[in-house]
């Protein structure tokens, strides 16, 4: 019953001084963005925090000493493997048929799948690496192991067996070494994806996320018919393939890699026909102490610090942890603030004066110092300092929700929905909340400006982390040492205050957008 | 109105009340012993027999209660500052009260003077701003005070110190301390040019942001003010433009301005915080940020409390005034 009643109890449009002349099928939210797009610096920023998150995502493909493709024979990581297989898989899996023998139990047999997983991993993985004939017989011997372990489990675990088929693995590993031993085979050259295998489920979720949200716009702009369903129905559908692709990916076993590829093609260690690199193919703690505190040039465009690290690497990766930060912390503390401001401007009477009161504390309390004062205790990590932000922020959003609640409360359309009998929690989140929220947009994104300035003035402080990837702040820590060299200041501090003054901006003009009589 | 003004004073206790234990509870719940951390590593190398150091720190607890129940702790810990006794430093053994007194005029001094400086400014800006809404010169300063608002307080005095505080660049102003080193003996004037120099700098950072700050608040507070019908009725009546600007219209959209007073008070102390120590300046931002890398916790709570008191007080003050002003406001809506 409730839910046929919404679009009549809910107005879509309160009444805001002057913009009655609304035209018909228009909601709220499309006037206030008619209007947010008639501002130009707004629209502007808007678009560069835009490409500002592009960057940050795609940061692996921008700037790493890794190749993004290359094809060719790679000898160093078949030895890797090779003795990963020879020194760990092998004797591992020896080792699990030996324990079956000594004590025939469930837990003994349990084990033997994932150690013969692992073999096979090792050596399909060599296998791939070699001519295919050669890739043949060593898939041959892959069914040595295979019928080894089923002889010795298929007798239900009798010992007898197990010792003969340890002899046999034994001698299948030394006929192995001999003939596919690293220094004796010759490599079959092929693509290689560093990049793309370095990559975490998060960057894969928020690879394909951009990918397919950048393509939903580009086939709304040019075939508007052609997208189908409401917006949530194509929110989800962008949604839904990310979170697959990210959870398949995390089931991928993690791959440590140390190796320096860079280095490795360029003294011809791994012979190869092309390589691809990133435009910028510098990584995040490459050292090159013979460049140190070089200024920009055309071969480190914004110059390098005093490890000769390149900066411009160290800014582009600095983004996530810069961008991510200001977003979750201010994530937080809006969640708490409509909380606090939804219990108080609704319940009203004592809850309202205790929350009121907790709210003044928080207030009152020195916030940067708080924060310091926490941090200086807690492990220094990323996700503490979004925390300790989001704890303590969350004051003027609580104070917003609450005069939106009692300025909305006593309105017709809420009036109706109780005397309807409607539950508060309805009235609430789908009655009173939605009215309420623009003015919350607004102070999230001043917000997400402050976030942004606190976090990188605790990095700056030193209260930050730096290893493995500085934010922008943890860069101008770093060039305090050696404030002499001016591009190690000026650029990251560049960074920071454009995506400050761009949040800035969007929030002036979603203010401007939602309240017209406001603007000045 | 009365009835406000006692509300209002009313319910600070309860807001102190909180102060306190959030206070008492961010120290409590940071790890390790207060009573190890108060011997110091120091003394607990040197006695090499563990089990006197263990009694040793046994008697410390007992002797600052600290092996008593948390609220009676509590308890003991509102009555000692409630004299203001905040207990010693763990760094050098003295009362934290002495340390406080010594660092809180130089942090007072320069913040007066940057609050001084951003409403000296703020206001004759913000009202050209207003009266010359959409002019040239208006727009310049709008996307300039904007800027100087999204501006990294930390990043400008970096900036500041690398090209006017010698190193490559010029060298006009020194970059650490409040002043020279033989200040003592100088005569009057040479001592206060010695000083206005040293401060210059740091009192620069901590005022641009304010500035843009309650700039923008002066013109919108402005604007909305000369749109009023009153002052459409003193123009009416042929009063020359600066007696409409300046006697009706400045007073009330002035109101607004003193009560954000209450929103740069917290905020000059996280400013002092980076800015003393980045300049060096023995203040209590410095006082504070080290005892925070020291874990000095007595000092750090003598800090947040002081500095949360102060704040709660500007907020009183800013809303009595409001009220003083304002009389139609009610505790309920504001």
């Amino acid at each position: 019953m409730a839910s046929g009643l919404t679009a009549y109890t809910s107005p879509a449009t309160p009444d805001r001084g002057g913009m009655s002349a609304t035209p018909k099928g228009e909601s709220y939210w499309d006037l206030v963005l008619r209007q947010f797009r008639r501002n130009r610096l707004a629209v502007g920023s808007f678009l560069f925090v835009l490409t500002l998150f592009l960057i940050a995502i795609a940061a692996p493909f921008l700037a790493d000493n890794r190749p993004i493709v290359f094809r060719g024979a790679y000898p160093s990581q078949y030895r890797q493997l090779f003795d990963e297989w020879r020194m760990g898989g092998h004797p591992e899996l020896i080792q699990a048929l030996l324990a079956l023998q000594a004590a025939n139990s469930d837990t003994a047999a349990a084990q033997l799948p994932a150690r013969l997983a692992t073999v096979e991993r090792q050596l399909t993985a060599l296998a791939s690496m070699l001519p295919s004939d050669q890739a043949d017989n060593l898939s041959a011997y892959l069914e040595k192991y295979r019928s080894a372990m089923e002889a010795a489990t298929d007798r239900g675990g009798v010992s007898a067996a197990i010792p003969a088929q340890v002899q046999l693995l034994e001698r299948g590993l030394q006929e192995i070494s001999e003939t596919f031993s690293p220094d004796r085979v010759a490599l079959e050259p092929k693509l290689y994806w560093p990049v793309l295998s370095s990559l975490r489920a998060l960057d894969i979720f928020f690879l394909t996320l951009a990918g397919l949200l950048m393509l939903l716009v580009l086939l709304k702009c040019t075939l508007p018919r052609a997208v189908p369903g409401s917006f949530r129905n194509q929110m989800l559908l962008v949604l839904l393939p990310p979170l697959l692709l990210a959870a398949m990916w995390s089931r991928r076993p993690a791959v440590f890699e140390t190796l320096n590829y860079k280095q490795q093609l360029f003294d011809g260690e791994i012979a190869h026909s092309f390589a691809l690199f990133p435009p910028i193919p510098y990584g995040i703690n490459e050292d090159h102490l013979e460049e140190k505190f070089q200024g920009p040039s055309s071969r480190h465009w914004v110059g390098t610090d005093g490890n000769g690290r390149d900066l411009l690497t160290r800014m582009i990766w600095g983004a996530r942890i810069s961008l991510s930060v200001g977003f979750v912390a201010v994530a937080i503390y809006v969640f708490i603030g409509i909380l606090v401001g939804t219990m108080a401007g609704y319940f009203r009477g004592w809850v309202d004066l205790v929350l009121s009161r907790a709210i003044e504390i928080m207030i009152c309390f020195p916030a940067f110092f708080l924060i310091l004062a926490v941090l200086a205790f807690l492990q220094p990590s990323m996700w503490n300092i979004m925390a300790v932000i989001g704890i303590t922020g969350w004051t003027t959003e609580a104070r917003l929700v609450r005069g939106e609640f009692l300025r909305l409360a006593d309105q017709e359309f809420v009036l109706a929905a109780r005397a309807l009998g409607i539950s508060k929690w309805r009235i609430i989140f789908r009655h009173i909340l939605p009215n309420g929220l623009a003015p919350l947009l607004v102070s999230a994104s001043f917000g997400i400006a402050s976030a942004i300035l606190i976090e990188s003035s605790l990095s700056f402080l030193g209260f930050g982390i730096s290893i493995p990837v500085p934010s922008w702040g943890g860069i101008l820590n770093e060039a305090r040492e050696s404030f002499r060299y001016w591009w190690i200041t000026i650029f990251p501090g560049l960074a920071i205050f454009t995506t400050v003054t761009a949040y800035n901006l969007i929030g002036e003009g979603i203010r401007d957008a939602i309240d017209p009589r406001l603007k000045l | 109105m009365k009835t406000y003004i006692l509300k209002r004073l009313l319910l600070i206790v309860p807001t102190l009340l909180g102060i306190s234990i959030v206070t008492f509870a961010i120290v409590r719940l940071a790890p390790g012993d207060p009573a190890a951390m108060r011997i110091g590593s120091a003394a607990q190398g040197m006695v090499r027999n563990q089990q006197l150091a263990a009694e040793i720190i046994e008697k410390t607890r007992q002797q600052f209660g600290l092996d008593k129940p948390i609220p009676v702790q509590y308890w003991m810990w509102l009555k000692s500052i409630a004299t203001l006794n905040f207990g010693r430093s763990y760094k050098d053994n003295r009362p934290v009260m002495d340390k406080v007194r010594e660092r809180l005029p130089v942090t007072l001094q320069i913040n007066i003077i940057a609050l001084f400086l951003t409403y000296l400014l703020a206001i004759p800006l913000g009202i050209f701003s207003a009266t010359h809404q959409y002019s040239a010169p208006d727009k310049v300063m709008t996307v300039g005070l904007f800027i100087l608002y999204s501006l990294p307080t930390f990043w400008v005095a970096t900036i500041l110190i690398l090209f006017l505080g010698g190193g490559d660049y010029w060298h006009v102003f020194p970059i650490s301390g409040i002043s020279s080193l033989d200040a003592e003996h100088l005569a009057r004037w040479a001592w206060l040019k010695d000083r206005a120099w040293h401060l210059a700098l740091p009192v620069f950072c901590l005022t641009y942001g304010g500035l843009a700050y309650i700039s923008r608040q002066m013109r919108a507070g402005m604007l909305e003010t000369i749109r009023q019908d009153y002052i459409r009725t003193a123009r009416a009546k042929g009063l020359s433009e600066s007696a409409v600007i300046f006697k009706h219209a400045l007073r009330n959209s002035l109101i607004p301005i003193v009560t954000l007073l209450a929103d740069l008070l917290p905020a000059m102390l996280g400013g002092s915080v980076i800015i003393e120590s980045i300049f060096t300046i023995p203040g209590m931002g410095l006082l504070g940020f080290e005892a925070i890398l020291s874990r000095d916790y007595p000092v750090v709570m003598a800090i947040s409390t002081i500095a949360a008191f102060l704040t709660l007080i500007g907020l009183l003050l800013s809303d009595l005034c409001y009220a003083l002003v304002n009389p139609t406001i009610s505790l309920e809506a504001q």
